[in-house]
């Protein structure tokens, strides 16, 4: 499996492009982290990538073809604010439910307990919503995960304890990751090669 | 001192099963001071009452909340009156939240207050070039900048107000690491002229060295205060099993977690908050272990090493 994005560019208001002839590419099983200084539109490429915008120019390849514009998505987001990212009036379960992810196995990968299934988003804090928020993503059909500052609110056990959860997942299932991040000692320990955004935009 | 905080505790007034009332500890008898020129920084686990901490000190917490012990900032000891004075004025606050931006009003107004004559616009574009932000973005909204940027708004507005406490929750992340290491200097050079700041972060290795004294916070108690010399050796020079523990997981030592999870503030257990995962736990751990001197520093545990 590759995901290539070929040409991209993007721009909230026509004529200003947040970035434009960018090239990327991530093989199945590969780790690459991204960075960057804040402003310069990286998470604007992550969810460029995982079909939440619509590129205004240049495609974006999963092996040769385009990304399904229906369904289930196999580029997968995790955002920095996972409470934000789950509606405040379902409880875990359902939560797990949207991406038909409410099984014993799933909680026992993700080492999610069992009393917190009946628990609503608020009621838990960031690092176990984030367990939950990740979970939901590694549904059955993904391919590639795109991490965009997962752990950095985090304490630094919980970050070690999300970081070997989703390490082994995506080990055991060959996945694709790239990792947002501005943490450098963090990009080398978890990923393959790391590259800068304004990298991506030079070959033209 | 400037400030010293004594028998602290913090409540909150819960309803459960058919109104019935109860009360959720979120911090349990702290005792700390800060000494003039001083940075002390707080670590620990995320929802372990830090943030309560602080807004405890600016008297800024919600209604429903029941404060307990004194808190004397410059030898008086506040009253919630004094605190609504003090707040903005001699105490700073950096919210971790960029909600705390007022969605409404261009950038450049709150920083500057509403208020913006000659010396506040000149102090403005004179922090905004310090900080790396463009003077473009002062005339900008809150939603149309990325989140570091807002984190950067945010550092500014504190550093118009010219106090003598800085509270600072959790300033870097969205921040690429030159900013970071900017900022934490002029952290170190507002202290260095008398000033105090008390830094709430995840980032122990960027802090550390900029940092008097290092507070582990845990599920609503200080657990150990600890030095910088203390860090040398791999942490084993550090009291505390839970402090090792976290200096063990960070991503530039051995990344390693520990199993486990935090305890609600509902259901601690007896003693020590940290006994369930602690790996020298005995039966003596079910005790309130008391907070002591040891080493220099100070820590609250029976097998403190």
């Amino acid at each position: 499996m590759q995901l290539k994005a070929q040409n991209l560019g993007f721009s909230y208001s026509p004529g200003y492009w947040i970035f434009r002839h960018l090239q990327l590419q991530i093989e199945s099983g590969q780790k690459i982290a991204l960075l960057g200084p804040s402003g310069c539109g990286k998470s604007t490429l992550a969810k460029v990538l995982a079909q939440f915008y619509q590129p205004q120019e240049g495609q974006i390849y999963l092996n040769q073809n385009n990304l399904p514009a229906k369904g289930f998505c196999p580029v997968q987001y995790i955002g920095q604010n996972p409470e934000k990212m789950m509606n405040p009036r379902l409880k875990m379960a359902q939560v797990l439910q949207e991406a038909q992810q409410n099984k014993a196995q799933v909680w026992e990968d993700f080492a999610i307990p069992t009393e917190w299934l009946n628990r609503y988003p608020r009621e838990l804090s960031g690092g176990e919503l984030q367990r939950f928020a990740i979970a939901r993503a590694l549904a059955p059909g993904v391919q590639f995960v795109i991490a965009d500052e997962i752990t950095t609110m985090l304490d630094a056990i919980s970050q070690a304890q999300i970081w070997q959860l989703l390490n082994k997942q995506i080990e055991d299932r060959h996945l694709g990751l790239l990792l947002i991040t501005h943490d450098n000692n963090l990009a080398q320990r978890v990923c393959h090669e790391s590259y800068s955004f304004f990298d991506l935009q030079k070959k033209e | 001192m400037l400030l010293e905080v004594e028998n602290l505790s913090i409540s909150f007034r819960r309803y459960e099963n058919k109104a019935q009332q109860i009360l959720l500890p979120v911090v349990c008898n702290l005792s700390f001071s800060l000494d003039y020129g001083q940075i002390m920084s707080v670590v620990g686990a995320s929802g372990s009452g830090k943030t309560i901490l602080l807004q405890a000190i600016l008297g800024i917490l919600p209604q429903e909340a029941i404060v307990q012990g004194n808190i004397i900032f410059q030898g008086q000891t506040l009253t919630p009156k004094q605190q609504r004075q003090l707040c903005g004025k001699k105490i700073a606050y950096i919210p971790q939240s960029v909600q705390f931006l007022d969605p409404l009003m261009r950038i450049e107004h709150q920083v500057c207050q509403g208020k913006r004559d000659t010396t506040n616009k000149k102090r403005q574009e004179q922090i905004f070039s310090f900080l790396g932000l463009p003077p473009a973005t002062g005339r900008l909204f809150p939603h149309q900048i990325s989140g570091g940027m807002a984190r950067k708004v945010l550092i500014a507005c504190a550093l118009m107000s010219n106090a003598d406490l800085y509270l600072v929750d959790e300033p870097t992340p969205g921040l690429e690491e030159s900013i970071v290491q900017d900022f934490l200097q002029t952290c170190r050079a507002i202290a260095d002229q008398g000033k105090s700041i008390l830094l709430i972060s995840h980032d122990i290795g960027s802090i550390l060295p900029f940092s008097d004294k290092v507070a582990f916070f845990y599920a609503g108690s200080i657990l150990e205060i600890a030095n910088q010399a203390d860090f040398t050796a791999n942490g084993q020079n550090l009291r505390h099993p839970f402090s090792k523990a976290l200096y063990q997981a960070l991503p530039q030592n051995n990344f390693t977690p520990i199993p486990g999870h935090a305890p609600y503030s509902g259901k601690l257990p007896n003693g020590c908050p940290f006994a369930p995962r602690c790996p020298k736990f005995d039966d003596c751990c079910q005790q309130e272990p008391p907070f002591l001197d040891w080493r220099n520093g100070k820590v609250a545990c029976f097998h403190a090493t």
